[in-house]
């Protein structure tokens, strides 16, 4: 079974079909460039090298340009905490100190009523 | 190899002069593989401007300058292989814009012009192109390589960077195809296929 698909995969063209690829390869020899060939090739190659850097110049460019729009907006939208009356409240307050606070707030003096 | 390794090396590393070198030894061999891949001559340059352009931005992707041939014939088939799928499109487009009436008229031109057409040569490409018509771009492309350039399975192996089955599967459907091609226009223009010289 393997050896007939092996010789199915083999299989060549008619000698008719090969002597005609045969003369078409003779017809089509090797050939040398022209000239202005390896000019126009380094001038590809620089103009291929300049639009890359073009494209990291602007790319760095947008990347740089973002950065700092980020910054400007942070600044700007930035707003200090507020501490409501100027009293600030440690984390180490303990409840009561808290509650204490909040009250003397809200709580009208009794000697003002 | 037509390079030493060192000039590889040299070029991969940046030295303009080495890859000069490089294009120098390869262009004609590179030339004739385009021309027969492409069959048009006349546009061979351009392609090849694509190939060593290719090349000189993916000479840092290389493992090892022993597979540089291979590599370089990779770049040359798919430089090839853009190439007719641009043309293909370029004249789908161009056929597209025609009526049904001018198409029928440009390929009864077309026809006269290969009847009048006395040169050999010009018949012998005209008539390879026609059974090659009948496969893909790609597959025309493997079996030019395969039964024009010569190549083994080994280096098409080495080329297409797949399994040697793989290939003799797309090789044995290829030539079935262009088998079916050549009777058929045997069958339909007897004596229409150019006479071929005895090797």
């Amino acid at each position: 079974m393997r050896k007939n698909w092996q010789s199915q995969n083999e299989v060549q063209l008619p000698a008719e079909v090969q002597a005609l690829f045969r003369e078409y390869r003779e017809m089509l020899p090797d050939f040398d460039a022209s000239p202005e060939f390896m000019p126009k090739l380094w001038q590809g190659i620089e103009a291929q090298q300049k639009a890359t850097y073009s494209f990291w110049r602007l790319a760095s460019g947008l990347v740089t340009g973002s950065v700092a729009l980020s910054m400007a907006l942070a600044f700007a939208l930035w707003t200090p905490p507020q501490s409501g009356t100027g009293k600030t409240l440690n984390s180490a307050s303990t409840y009561v100190e808290v509650l204490a606070a909040d009250a003397s707030e809200d709580t009208p003096d009794p000697a003002s009523i | 190899m037509l390079v030493e390794f060192e000039l590889i090396e040299r070029a991969r590393s940046g030295d303009s002069s080495a890859f000069n070198g490089i294009v120098s030894a390869y262009r004609k061999r590179i030339f004739g593989t385009i021309a027969r891949l492409i069959g048009r001559p006349e546009d061979v340059e351009d392609v090849a401007q694509d190939v060593f352009i290719r090349l000189y931005y993916s000479l840092d992707q290389l493992r090892t300058a022993e597979v540089f041939e291979p590599w370089l014939y990779r770049l040359t088939v798919n430089a090839a292989y853009d190439y007719l799928r641009r043309q293909r499109r370029r004249h789908e487009s161009r056929l597209s814009d025609l009526s049904e009436q001018q198409v029928l008229m440009a390929d009864a031109a077309a026809g006269k012009e290969v009847a009048l057409d006395q040169s050999h040569r010009r018949r012998i490409c005209e008539f390879v192109d026609e059974l090659l018509s009948s496969v893909s771009e790609q597959d025309r492309i493997l079996l030019k390589l395969k039964e024009v350039e010569g190549k083994s399975l080994k280096e098409l192996e080495e080329i297409y960077n797949v399994k040697e089955n793989a290939l003799k599967v797309r090789l044995f459907r290829a030539r079935q195809r262009v088998l079916k091609a050549f009777e058929s226009s045997k069958q339909h223009g007897a004596g229409s296929e150019p006479v071929v010289r005895k090797a």
